[in-house]
């Protein structure tokens, strides 16, 4: 009885369950499987360049890249462009999700609200987010701000989106359930509609994750003295192709472990579902 | 005492599915509906768990009028209607409100779980359930706060016939327990029969009550009775004129 309560006594929202054991086996197989274009493709390239099939200068080889980056870290320069960029996508996304998903609560439950703000947000989704950047300029200056609030608009939608669909197609018959037990709308909504929406949050969450990595790209080309963004432009700007790769490489990595991590975590979130191949 | 006077639907598209509805069922009695598909027996059981909002006439409970969903009253729906991310206990204790604590909310759906057979099910998630299990976990979700009333619309229609006599069993138990007054909407005739005190048989477009039949038949019954055979003719008969008459 005792585990029955402790159970029980967790939050009811997306109560995290034991990953299954076949999803333990088949994780790290898959991995390697994941490595072996890349790291193909690395040693193809080396040998390329020490053979002199390519020009080192404008495709310099891994190693090459290895030996920049290393070199940026020694002096302390990466950690600074490092944590800059993550700075800038952490607090960017963190915003859009939260201005999105509360926009989408809104939306999504109060009818009201719905018909008067989701035409025009549908509206202003068709605006490119980049083209925003000068008005944020204008507005906000060169500093960090324009950057935060571009990141977190590029963030905002898919969010958005994702949860205000998610809440439109939780099944009638479960908000139905909800009626039976005279549950207000607050109740309705948090017991009722985030929880069946949560699928398709969390993937319109990761798709503002995707945007915010976009976006602070497009933020840092525009003026920045700092971030992998910045990097890109010195390479470009030194005619330094090391370190222009060096940057792509960074943000392949990071984009792709930030993205990892919200996998993994939206994994054990939705376990309840019961779908095809779920959680794949 | 649940009595139901000159009750009438008619819905937003001016589709008419009930009217004049008069029925009165004393406290504690099982009532079964009976009638022909389309003749609006789940619109009635939907007025009265206060899901829909009758046109005309009134349905009073304990001497109350219903004004919408009470606490007094339990549904089960034809689908289980879990919620798929709650495991069996949290699902079951979905309607216990909030201001019990929550270690008496646990207690209280573990025994209303226990009372459909379930116990040792407790953490499994709706999709690990058998289609009877989620059925049974339905039924104790609307058990658990007690009502006085306990409305099942088709509950045990998508089960085989075996399942299906087991719940029977079930209910009719745990209804000999607590003592609700059920309205259970049934198109099978045997079951009709081998649950009720009463059989109401409704029929026509818009619907309306064509025939109250009590069923004196002692309990337990079993179908080759003569008793519940011969009712289960009579009731037969009657459907068929329901239908002669509507078309
Ligand atoms: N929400 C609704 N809006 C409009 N018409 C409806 C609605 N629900 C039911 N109806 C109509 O009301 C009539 C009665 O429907 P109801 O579902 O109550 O019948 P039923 O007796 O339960 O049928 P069945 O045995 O097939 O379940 C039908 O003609 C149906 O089309
Ligand atoms: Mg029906």
């Amino acid at each position: 009885m005792a585990t029955l309560f402790a159970r029980f006594d967790r939050a009811e929202l997306g109560a995290p369950r034991a990953p299954g054991r076949t999803a333990g086996l088949r994780r790290p197989s898959s991995a390697l499987w994941g490595l072996v274009v890349p790291v193909a493709l690395a040693l193809l390239w080396e040998l390329a360049a020490a053979k002199g099939w390519i020009a080192r200068r404008l495709l310099p080889p891994p190693s090459t890249v290895a030996a920049t980056l290393l070199e940026l870290h020694r002096s302390g320069e990466l950690s600074r462009h490092l944590a800059a960029t993550l700075g800038r996508v952490g607090t960017g996304f963190a915003l859009g999700v939260a201005v999105g998903s509360l926009a989408a609560a809104l939306t999504g439950t109060i009818d009201v609200l719905r018909r008067l703000l989701d035409p025009s947000i549908q509206a202003l989704r068709a605006i490119p987010s980049i083209a925003w950047v000068p008005l944020f300029v204008l507005w906000f200056g060169i500093f960090e701000t324009p950057k935060i609030l571009l990141i977190a608009l590029g963030a905002f939608f898919p969010v958005y989106l994702g949860l205000e669909s998610g809440i439109r197609s939780v099944d009638r018959k479960l908000v139905e359930v909800g009626r039976v037990f005279r549950l207000g709308p607050l109740a309705v909504l948090l017991r009722i509609l985030l929880p069946g929406a949560l699928p398709s949050w969390l993937t319109g969450i990761r798709g503002g994750l995707g945007l915010a990595w976009m976006f602070v790209i497009a933020a840092e080309l525009v003026g920045a003295s700092e971030g992998l963004g910045y990097l890109l432009v010195d390479g470009q700007m030194s005619g330094n192709a090391a370190v222009i790769l060096g940057a792509l490489f960074l943000f392949a990595l990071f984009g792709k472990a930030t993205d990892a991590l919200l996998v993994s975590a939206s994994r054990r979130a939705v376990a309840w579902q019961d779908a095809f191949r779920s959680g794949t | 005492m649940l009595e139901i006077r000159g009750l009438a639907k008619r819905y937003e598209n001016g589709l008419r599915a009930l009217e004049g509805v008069d029925l009165v069922v004393p406290s504690g009695r099982f009532v079964t509906v009976i009638g022909p598909s389309g003749c609006g027996k789940s619109t009635l059981l939907r007025l009265l768990a206060g899901l829909e909002r009758p046109s005309a006439g009134t349905v009073r409970l304990g001497g109350e009028d219903l004004r919408g969903p009470s606490p007094n009253i339990g549904v089960v729906f034809q689908e289980p209607r879990l919620m798929p991310w709650l495991d069996l206990l949290r699902n079951v204790a979905f309607g216990l409100s909030r201001r019990i604590a929550r270690r008496e909310r646990a207690a209280m759906a573990a025994r209303a779980i226990a009372r459909v057979g379930l116990a040792g099910f407790e953490r499994a998630l709706p999709k690990e359930l058998s289609g009877g299990m989620a059925q049974r976990a339905a039924l104790a979700r609307a058990l658990v706060t007690r009502p006085r009333l306990l409305l099942l619309d088709e509950p045990f229609s998508a089960l085989d016939a075996l399942l299906r006599a087991r719940l029977r069993e079930e209910l009719l138990r745990i209804w000999a327990e607590d003592r609700p007054t059920v309205v259970l909407v049934t198109h099978d005739l045997d079951e009709a029969v081998l649950l009720a005190d009463t059989v109401v048989v409704l029929g026509g477009r818009p619907g309306s009550v064509r025939a109250v039949v009590e069923n004196d038949a002692p309990r337990p019954r079993a179908v080759h009775e003569p008793g519940v055979r011969m009712l289960r003719g009579r009731l037969l008969a009657l459907l068929g004129s329901c239908e002669r008459a509507a078309t």
